[in-house]
């Protein structure tokens, strides 16, 4: 944290500390006993490795992520020959050992939507997508079709007799005949079984009315109180429904719609909580309503934005 | 990750994903500066815990412990408007927000995950890149660059340790949302 208040940091140093341990662990020259002692020490330790141990665990979506994002390997100066050559055998081992990674970049078709837009697209004979706000979904048809959700949001149905197999950051999951809805969230995926079933890694079953979240490749079902449908599907009729959320939630909701994003101008109007059913397509009627029913002010921003606040 | 404890595990999971809320909370009662350091005390309390697994709901009970911290900070503080902190212990911070995933926007995203390795120092990207996104073990690496083991090692640890906290200062950012309430705190009783 930059500026020059003198508070003291020991948890900034604490991090290059516990990152020195995790690298030490993954190459596997670390004294175990020396770690469990160093973590033991002082809780603060601990909380230290679990952060950095998240950030390299998030780091490894990137890497099951690989075949659908455009990944720029740094550049390399000025490589010696050795360099490359060794390079290039180290990453052809790589990716034979791997998961076919490379076998994923080519020949595929994409369909992408602009924030605020919808649109259908049929990817093959009984098997549509509807991609919601700011999506992004890649596809190559064959046995089973193969989709990748790279971004945003998507319905997918599929026809009698038709299979697919959806791969996302948090996870593949196998779609059978129905209708399903795939959302992102960060490095998640959030797949709502509208109609039909579906499978994933360790034999997770997932049915009709239910909703699974797949993170670092492991699927697992919802709570049954958190699974409404309805809600989920709610954008595919251009409404957001909002049962008693916070008004950060609604916001951030709503936001998903809008480029110029409407942002809270009060800490205290964070609390508020909402319930009702509003358009997506017009931020107005939402505005309205705060403002009849919490006397909220929307005033535009100078960056085109809309800020909320009290009177 | 062998070397994780269950705890290690849960903690990753339930709590830290929703570090922005924290941080937001944080800021919102202790001002910008406090507020990095009020998350890390929470977080130790937590992870301090040894029934974790009764906590039925991870975000509150952090958010909720927050809450207390800020509270306990502020009547020790002398610079603080009795009407502030009047009206802070009445507030109702029940948070039962189903989707705090939208509330961490931000974090985890891969795209932002790859600019941040792509603006480090560039043998410390092409090591974490190396390791990370192609899957090279670090012997791989320490022959595919000629350097030794142990300095694959350095530049991991540096790489992921620039890399995490400029997550923290992005999740910082998020808080815009809410600007921290310093003004009204640095009035001095009288």
């Amino acid at each position: 944290m930059p500026g020059n208040h003198n508070i003291s940091k020991p948890d900034a140093d604490l991090t290059e500390v516990a990152a020195g341990w995790l690298a030490a662990l993954d190459s596997g020259s670390a004294d175990m006993e020396a770690f469990e002692a160093w973590r033991n020490s002082d809780v603060r330790s601990a909380v230290a490795f679990a952060e950095v141990a998240s950030t390299w665990r998030d780091m490894d979506s990137l890497r099951l992520a690989q075949g659908d994002m455009q990944v720029e390997t740094p550049a390399v100066e000025q490589p010696s020959r050795r360099y490359v050559i060794r390079a290039a055998a180290s990453i052809a081992a790589t990716v034979i050992a791997g998961s076919g990674i490379a076998y994923n970049a080519y020949a595929r078709d994409t369909a992408s939507t602009d924030m605020g837009e919808r649109r259908t697209v049929s990817v093959d004979d009984g098997l549509a997508v509807d991609l919601n706000t700011d999506s992004c979904i890649h596809w190559r048809t064959g046995q089973p079709t193969r989709l990748w959700l790279e971004r945003g949001e998507v319905a997918i149905r599929l026809a009698a007799a038709q299979k697919a197999e959806l791969r996302t950051p948090g996870g593949t999951f196998q779609l059978m005949p129905g209708i399903y809805n795939a959302r992102l969230r960060d490095a998640s995926c959030e797949l709502a079984v509208v109609k039909g079933s579906i499978s994933g890694a360790g034999a997770v079953h997932i049915g009709q009315g239910e909703i699974a979240l797949a993170t670092a490749g492991r699927i697992a079902p919802r709570s049954r109180e958190e699974a409404d449908i309805d809600r989920v599907t709610a954008w595919q009729r251009d409404t957001l429904v909002l049962n008693g959320e916070s008004l950060d939630y609604a916001l951030a909701e709503i936001n998903r719609y809008l480029p110029n994003k409407i942002v809270i101008g009060d800490p205290a109007l964070s609390r508020i909580r909402l319930g009702g059913t509003f358009a997506t397509t017009n931020p107005e009627e939402f505005l309205d309503a705060l403002r009849t029913s919490f006397g909220i002010r929307a005033t535009p921003s100078n960056h085109g934005g809309i800020i909320l606040t009290r009177p | 990750m062998s070397w994780l404890r269950d705890i290690d595990r849960w903690f990753m999971v339930e709590v830290l994903p929703h570090a922005a809320a924290y941080r937001a909370r944080a800021a919102h009662f202790c001002g910008r500066d406090d507020a990095e350091d009020l998350v890390q005390e929470a977080y130790a309390r937590v992870l301090g815990t040894s029934d974790y697994r009764a906590i039925a709901a991870p975000r509150s009970f952090v958010l909720t412990i927050v809450h207390n911290l800020a509270l306990e900070r502020l009547r020790r503080a002398n610079v603080v408007r009795i009407d502030f902190l009047a009206s802070m212990g009445v507030l109702d911070i029940a948070d039962g927000a189903p989707d705090a995933f939208a509330i961490a926007a931000g974090r985890s995203d891969l795209q932002q995950m790859l600019q941040l390795i792509n603006a480090l120092p560039p043998q410390c990207a092409r090591v974490v890149h190396m390791r990370k996104i192609q899957g090279m073990p670090p012997a791989a690496i320490s022959e595919a660059l000629s350097i030794s083991v142990s300095t694959v090692e350095k530049h991991l640890a540096k790489g992921l340790a620039l890399i995490t906290k400029a997550r923290r200062d992005i999740e910082a950012k998020v808080e815009d949302f809410c600007p921290a309430t310093t003004t009204s705190l640095s009035q001095t009783l009288t």
